[in-house]
Parts: structure tokens; sequence; C-alpha cells
């Protein structure tokens, strides 16, 4: 399956002064599969596009196809809250929607909303904190007494606990300390690669992308400038220096060493293989 | 959340926008307290007209004010069956069952009806042409005679200018939690009562603690920055009244006094 953009475009206000194209013509077709980056500059349509995929925003030109669901311009869709279920969508700063009384509760939350019974949810809330690492003892804390990169995390178990079959995540690790970033994307790693469910996920960090995704996605002034597998992107740094990315060290190492007029062949951006490349060209 | 008119700036530079503010609230209380004068039919009709004449010299159209009007349809449409129901004075018009309709209080409904859009009209001119900030000063002005009270206006005029500040972060804050909890399976449309009573607690509830938050940083970053409210401050905004200005002034203020004197001898 995958997600299906077809001429897909967002107008905001549209016809007053202040009417804003914040995406016009994407033509996308991403495999729901993988763990997808969504990169791109501020301003550059990332949030309103992954906004559209659980149709909290609705096209206003153009066709979306997710979850077997179509969604068409000027069609107004029906029951939107199975696609809310099938669809987890993670926003920027999620702590922000903790409200329940106690963190278990908060957690539990969404799952109820989508009928499941009250025992059921308890178990999923359980499983999913114990997914993002926090610890039994704040189970029955209020939400906010935890530490910011506690909220973080039980905030995406809030989301986790729906059992979507994609999920999405906008700056999921924006804010907190390498540690938890670390933990956060081994999470989402094995979300996609043990319980085989799609991953989405804006960032601006080139490591995560190098590390942890499969394929890019380059948003530019709200149309897609590049879709391509991952090392694709970083093995060709014509795209990533006209966007003035910071390129990962391993990158940035065949680059300078290029520059330098020394070839590094390789096809793989890990680092064992790139230093073996290194030693091939030292020895030739 | 873009419907809403009420209180809004409009940079549109019309010749009231170029006038004082404190001239401006000046005159809106003037012409409050003439469409409160009992004038009859007449004295509605002229005020009507400078209603209209402030309308054209603030350069809105229509379509605004009735914008601005519409969160008032229910209300009035409330005060007009409270009144049918309960006020029985002059002729009675017609029956209906146990009902009688009587013509005062359709008189009087009327009155309510044509006061409300006057007042409406008048303070969404002030807002439309008055930034905000100019707003806040101005009422920081004029209440500078109650400081013999020890009353600070200073702080009052703050207070003000930071609710102003804050509306349109709070309105972008509620939809962002809203899209937050739908995301969440939240339906405000659908759902039993337990469940929209529900939605509304996951919306306020993050909606206080956000803006508790944000009092605390800003407070925080105000003190950061030396800001003392019973300190003298200099401005960097200063108002000069000027000659049309003055002409506003007098004209507001005779049409006050015109009224006060006619519902006198009426």
């Amino acid at each position: 399956m995958s997600i299906a953009c077809k001429g897909l475009g967002h107008t905001y206000s549209p016809n007053t002064p202040m009417s804003f194209v914040a995406l016009k013509d994407i033509n996308l077709s991403i495999d729901d599969t993988k763990i997808t980056a969504i990169i791109g500059a501020t301003g550059s349509g990332k949030s309103t596009l992954i906004q559209h995929l659980n149709a909290l925003l609705l096209p206003t030109e153009g066709t979306l196809e997710i979850c077997g669901r179509v969604i068409e311009a000027g069609v107004k869709p029906k029951s939107l809250k199975s696609l809310r279920k099938q669809v987890g969508l993670v926003f920027q700063f999620p702590e922000y929607q903790l409200f329940e009384e106690t963190v278990l509760d908060d957690v539990a939350f969404g799952p109820k909303n989508f009928g499941v019974n009250k025992d059921d949810a308890e178990a999923s809330a359980r499983y999913c904190l114990q997914l993002v690492g926090i610890q039994p003892s704040d189970y029955n804390k209020s939400p906010l007494e935890l530490s910011g990169g506690q909220k973080r995390r039980a905030a995406i178990a809030g989301i986790l606990a729906l059992d979507p079959s994609i999920l999405v995540l906008d700056e999921p690790t924006a804010g907190l300390d390498p540690a938890g970033v670390k933990r956060l994307m081994k999470l989402f790693y094995n979300y996609n690669r043990q319980h085989k469910k799609g991953v989405l996920m804006v960032t601006h960090d080139m490591e995560q992308v190098l590390n942890f995704c499969d394929d890019v996605v380059v948003l530019d002034h709200g149309q897609v400038l590049s879709y391509t597998s991952v090392k694709e992107f970083f093995l060709d740094t014509t795209l990533l220096n006209q966007l003035a990315l910071p390129l990962p060290p391993v990158v940035d190492l065949i680059e300078r060493l290029r520059k330098a007029g020394f070839a590094v062949k390789t096809d793989s951006l890990e680092l064992d293989a790139v230093l073996e490349a290194v030693r091939r060209e030292l020895k030739r | 959340m873009n419907s809403f008119m009420l209180g809004r700036y409009l940079p549109l530079d019309a010749f009231l926008h170029k006038r004082d503010p404190r001239i401006k609230i000046l005159c809106m209380i003037f012409f409050l307290v003439a469409v409160f004068m009992d004038t009859g039919y007449l004295g509605y009709l002229f005020l009507g007209i400078l209603a209209i004449l402030a309308l054209v010299l603030s350069k809105l159209s229509p379509a605004i004010v009735f914008k601005a009007m519409r969160p008032m349809i229910m209300m009035l449409g409330f005060l007009l069956v409270i009144n049918v129901l309960i006020l029985q004075t002059g002729e009675p018009l017609f029956t209906l069952g146990p009902l009688t309709i009587y013509s005062g209080a359709l008189l009087q409904t009327f009155y309510i009806a044509v006061r409300l859009i006057l007042m409406i009209t008048i303070t969404t001119v002030l807002t439309v042409t008055t930034k905000p900030i100019d707003l806040t000063l101005g009422i920081e002005d004029l209440l500078a005679p109650f400081a013999i009270l020890h009353f600070n206006p200073h702080t009052i005029a703050m207070i003000l200018t930071l609710a102003l500040r804050f509306i349109p972060t709070l309105l972008e804050e509620t939809e962002r939690i809203r899209k937050a909890q739908a995301s969440r399976g939240v339906d405000l449309e659908e759902g039993s009562l337990k469940e929209k009573i529900m939605a509304i607690v996951s919306l306020i509830v993050p909606l206080f603690v956000a803006s508790f938050q944000r009092a605390e940083d800003l407070a925080d970053a105000m003190e950061a920055r030396g800001y003392q409210p019973n300190r003298k401050r200099t401005r960097y905004r200063t108002l000069k009244i000027g000659f049309y200005d003055w002409l506003l002034l007098f004209v507001g203020l005779a049409v006050m006094v015109i009224y006060i004197w006619w519902s006198i001898v009426r």
C-alpha cells in the first residue's frame, strides 16, 4: 500500500486578501512500509502536508489516497474518525495536549475515544508507556509533574496507544537532550521494523535522516523538490549543498576527500564501508 | 476564526484612523450617552446618519459591520422573545393562543435593537480605526486623573495591552490543541453530550496550562528587563492633538449636549 498524492494543493484562507498557497501540485507515492523523512526549510509546507494525512486539513486541490481511503478536494469526507485511528499524528511539542489527571489516563484517552473498552485501553496504555520508557511508578502521577522529556514521551505514547498503521511525526525530537533523541529515534525505528508500521517524520536533523530513515521527501516552497532513497540523497551532495543543509559527518568526509581529489567509490554510507573504500583507494 | 470581526484593527488609513485615540474614545463615550437619551425616532435617525458618516470616514464597508454584528443576532432574537412575552404596554396587536402581542413590546424591542446596532457600529469604528497599542495609550491618558486615588493607570494599560496582544496567540494555541486532540479521536461535532463535555475539557485544560506557563514566562522576561509597574516610564510613542482632533471632539461634545437637552425638553 502507499500514500498517494495526486496534484494535491492547499491554500489557506482562499479568496481573501490573506490567502496563502502552502502546497501546490504535490505528486507523491510514499511507500507506507518504510520510514520516510520529510525535510525542507521553515514554511516549505511540511506541517501542512502531514496534516492532510489524517484529514485535519483537507486538500483544496487534487486528491489524497491513504489507507484505502480517497480524499478529494471539494468533497466533504465522511467519518474521519476511522482514518484518524489508522494514521496517528504526533504534533510538534505534543506535550501540550496532556490534560488527564494521571499519565495512564491520558495515554488511554485516545484508544477510549475510538471505542476501545477501559481495560483494553489501559492495557495498551501500559504497554506503550513501557515502550517509550516511562517508569510504572510515574503512571499515576499528574502529567504536569513529569519532566519535559517525559511529557514528550508520554504524549507520543498517547498516539502509539491508538496502534496506528501509519505513524506521522512532526519534529518529534525538537528540544530534547541527545540521549532522549536517540531513545525516541530507536523507538520509531523499531515501530517500523518490528511492528511493520509505516513511519513518516518531519525533521531538520540530517543525521537522523541518514541513520534511521529509508526515503526522503524534500519540500521547497510548497512543492516536491525530490523524493529518493536516503542513500541516493546523500551520495549526490548537489541537492544538499543547494539547500544549504549541514552534511552528516560521513557524507562530509566523502565530500572533503573528493574535493581534495581523492575519489571514494562507495555505494554504502555505513562508516565501515566508506573506510573500506578509502583503504582500497589508498592501495591503488 | 477569521470571521471574528469584533474588536479587530484594520489598517485602512482613513480620516478616523489618523485621529488621536483619546479624542476617539471620548467621542465614542459621548455618542453612547446620546444613544441612551430618549429622543424618539427622529433622534435615532440622526444618530444613524452620524454612524454612517463615521463608517464613511473610516472607509468601512457595510459587509464588515454586518460581520461584527453577526454574533449579536442571537442576542437580539432572544431579547425580542423575552420582550414580546413580558411587556404588556400599548395596544394589544394580535393574540396567539394564550399569548397577546402588544405594540409596546414590539416598539421597545425595536428601540433596543436600534440602540444595540448603533452601539456596536460605533465601538467597531473605534477598534477598527485605532491600533490596540494606541487604544491602550489613550485609555492610560484618560485614566490619568485617577492617579490621585493611588490608582495606577499605567498598570491597567499594560494589562490591557498584554491581553490584546495574546488574543491571536491564544486563538492559534486553541487551534493547535484542537487538532492535536482531534488526532486522538476527539470529535467536537459528533458524539453524545458526555463525549462533547470531555472534548471541551480536553481543549480547556491544556489551554489553561499553556496560558499560565506563558504568563509566568512573560512575567519573568519583563522582570529580567527591569520592568517595574510603579516606576515612571517615558514613552516611545507620544500622542498629539491636532486641529481635526479638536474639531472631532467639539462635534462629539455638541452631539451629546444636544441630545441630553433634547431628551429633557421633549
